[in-house]
C-alpha cells in the first residue's frame, strides 16, 4: 500500500464488558433473542469486574497467524517482528531462516562471478551456471519455508530458465501470500499465455497496483489503454500511468507524456509531457531518447541531439539510426566526436530504489 | 416436539428465496446470514453440509460485534461472486469490465472494512477469521497487521500493539546483532 508509512492510531481503551449497548442495532443481520430456548445458568452474584482497559493481546495470536501475516514482509520487518515478544520470535524463525537464504540466494545470484560476462569461455560459463543453480536451489530452500519474496525470485529463475508452469506455481503461491511483485509477474505470465489470459491477468494486476507496484501500475494502464482483458478506458490507463510513472517505472514515464502531449486521458500539457519526456530518456527510454534528440536538433542543438539520437540507436532503435547518420555527416569531426564521447559517457538516470 | 421442530426448522427458513442459517455469537445474540454467504467459511460449511443447523449454529468463540463484522464480509463477496457468476455467457468486454471493476471495488472494500477497525476488534476478527476458516478475511486482516508493521522498529511495533517486552536486554542485544543484516537491505 502506498500508505504503508501510516501509522496505526494509539490504542485507546475498550469500553468495558458490561457497558450498556444501544438497543437499535443497525446491522440488518441482528434480531435480539426474543425468547431462550434453553434453560440459562442463574446470572452471576458477584458484581459485574470494575472496567479496565481491555487490550487484546497481539503477542498471544497464534504463531501460525503470526506467520502468516508476515510471509511476504521484508528480512528488515521480520527482523524487527522477531524482537517485539518471545512468542513472535519462535512464531517467526521460519521466516527469519527463509529471509537470510534469500538474501545469501540474491548475493550469489549478483556476485562477483555471475558479474563477469557469460560464456566467454567454457570455464566461466561453466562457473556462472553452477552459480546459478545455487543460487535457485537457495531460493527454493527459503520458498518451502514460506518467505514470499523468496518465492517470487525462484520463480523468476526458472522463468528465464524457461520452466513457465513452474514459475507460474511459484508466482501463484507468492501472490497468494499477498506479494505485489508475485502478483505482478503472475499477471504477466497470464498476458504471455497461449491463449493470453487478459482477465486473469487484470485481476492480479488490481491488487498489485493497490499496492503500489509500478510495474503492475504499468501494465493495468496499458491494458486498460488497449482493451484488454477489460473495457477500454483512457482516463484510468492515464491514472494508472502516471502512479507508475512517479513509481519509476520508464516505460510509464514515457507513455504519460505521449498522453500529456496528445491530451489521451487527461488535459494536454506539453510542459508536463516535456517534463516526462526528458526524464524517460534521462533513464534510458529508447524512443524517448530518440524523441528528445529530433526536438534538440530541431531547436538546432545539432550535438547534443547527436548524442541522443545515437544512444537511441543504440538502445535498439532503428528509426533513430537514419537520423543520427545524416545529423553524423552534417556535424565536423571534433564536434561529431564531442557527441560520440558523450554518449560513451553517459549513464542512465539512477532513481529512487522502489521494491 | 413437533411444535418445536417446526419453529426451529424456521432457523433454516427461506427469506426472499435465499436459505438462510442462524447464528449465536459467544454473548447469547442471534444473526442470520444466508447459506451463500456461510459458505465462505469452511467451517460453517461444513456445519451445514452435516445438517447440525436446526436450532442454529453457536459460535462460543465469536462476540456479537466480531460476528456482525464477519457477517458484512460475506455476505459482501458471496453477493460479488453471485453477481459475477450470473453474467450469462455476455460479450466479453462487458462481462470482464464487471469483473475488473468489481475487484477493485471488493478490494476498496475490504480495505474501508479492516481500517475501520480498532485494534481490539482487529484482533478478534483475524481470530475468528482462523477459527471459521474464512480465507479471504484472514488474508485482508493479516495484511493489515503487516502493513501496521512494515518499516517500525522493535519498539514501535511493541507500541503499537500493546506487547510486553519479555526479552531480557542480553538477548535483545543478541538479537540486534544476529539480524543487523537484514536493516541493510
Amino acid at each position: 500500500m502506498d500508505a504503508a508509512s501510516r501509522t496505526w492510531p494509539p490504542p485507546t481503551p475498550s469500553p468495558p464488558p458490561f457497558s450498556s449497548r444501544p438497543l437499535a442495532s443497525p446491522s440488518p443481520y441482528r434480531r435480539r433473542r426474543r425468547h431462550s430456548k434453553k434453560a440459562k445458568p442463574p446470572p452471576p452474584s458477584t458484581p459485574p469486574p470494575t472496567p479496565t482497559p481491555q487490550s487484546a493481546d497481539f503477542s498471544a495470536l497464534p504463531p501460525e497467524l503470526v506467520h502468516r501475516a508476515l510471509a511476504a514482509a521484508c528480512a528488515s520487518d521480520v527482523a524487527a517482528a522477531s524482537g517485539a515478544c518471545r512468542a513472535w520470535r519462535d512464531a517467526l524463525r521460519p521466516l527469519r531462516e527463509a529471509a537470510a537464504l534469500h538474501a545469501y540466494g540474491r548475493r550469489v545470484k549478483h556476485g562477483p562471478v555471475m558479474g563477469a560476462a557469460p560464456a566467454r569461455g567454457g570455464g566461466v560459463s561453466g562457473r556462472h551456471e553452477a552459480e546459478r543453480q545455487r543460487a535457485l536451489g537457495l531460493f527454493r530452500r527459503a520458498a518451502r519455508l514460506g518467505s514470499a519474496a523468496a518465492m517470487v525470485d525462484a520463480g523468476l529463475m526458472c522463468w528465464e530458465e524457461g520452466r513457465r508452469e513452474e514459475a507460474v506455481e511459484y508466482y501463484r503461491s507468492a501472490s497468494e501470500l499477498g506479494h505485489p511483485v508475485g502478483m505482478c509477474n503472475l499477471g504477466v505470465s497470464y498476458l504471455e499465455d497461449d491463449p493470453p489470459k487478459t482477465e486473469e491477468a487484470i485481476r492480479w494486476f488490481f491488487p498489485s497496483a493497490s499496492a503500489g507496484n509500478a510495474r503492475a501500475q504499468y501494465n493495468l494502464g496499458l491494458c486498460l489503454q488497449n482493451g484488454k482483458g477489460i473495457k477500454r478506458n483512457q482516463k484510468e490507463a492515464a491514472k494508472w500511468y502516471l502512479r507508475a510513472a512517479e513509481g519509476g517505472n520508464i516505460r510509464a514515464m514515457y507513455n504519460i507524456s505521449l498522453c500529456y502531449n496528445f491530451g489521451e486521458g487527461l488535459a494536454h500539457d506539453p510542459v508536463h509531457a516535456k517534463r516526462w519526456l526528458q526524464l524517460a530518456a534521462d533513464c534510458g527510454h529508447k524512443k524517448a531518447l530518440y524523441e528528445c534528440g529530433i526536438k534538440l536538433c530541431a531547436a538546432g542543438d545539432k550535438v547534443k541531439s547527436l548524442t541522443y539520437l545515437e544512444l537511441a540507436t543504440r538502445r535498439g532503435e532503428t528509426a533513430a539510426a537514419h537520423m543520427r547518420d545524416v545529423i553524423l555527416e552534417s556535424l565536423s569531426v571534433v564536434n561529431a566526436q564531442r557527441a560520440l564521447s558523450d554518449a560513451d559517457k553517459w549513464k542512465p538516470r539512477a532513481l529512487h530504489p522502489r521494491r | 416436539m413437533a411444535a418445536e421442530k417446526g419453529e426451529k426448522g424456521a432457523a433454516a427458513k427461506e427469506v426472499a428465496g435465499e436459505r438462510m442459517v442462524t447464528l449465536e455469537s459467544s454473548d447469547g445474540e442471534e444473526f442470520h446470514m444466508s447459506e451463500a454467504a456461510a459458505q465462505l467459511s469452511t467451517l460453517l460449511r461444513h456445519v451445514i453440509e452435516g445438517g447440525g443447523i436446526d436450532n442454529g449454529i453457536p459460535l462460543p468463540k465469536v462476540a456479537a460485534r466480531t460476528l456482525e463484522k464477519v457477517i458484512m464480509y460475506c455476505e459482501k463477496h458471496a453477493k460479488a461472486a453471485a453477481k459475477s457468476d450470473s453474467d450469462p455467457s455476455a460479450a466479453a468486454g462487458s462481462s470482464s469490465d464487471n469483473t475488473a471493476a468489481a475487484s477493485e471495488d471488493l478490494e476498496k472494500w475490504d480495505r474501508k472494512l479492516v481500517n475501520g477497525l480498532s485494534q481490539d476488534a482487529l484482533f478478534d476478527l483475524i481470530v475468528a477469521a482462523d477459527y471459521l476458516v474464512i480465507d479471504g478475511l484472514l488474508d485482508a486482516t493479516c495484511r493489515k497487521v503487516a502493513d501496521m508493521m512494515k518499516g517500525k522498529t522493535p519498539d514501535e511495533i511493541r507500541k503499537i500493539f500493546n506487547i510486553l517486552n519479555d526479552f531480557t536486554k542480553e538477548e535483545e542485544e543478541e538479537m540486534r546483532r544476529e539480524y543487523a543484516w537484514a536493516f541493510d537491505d
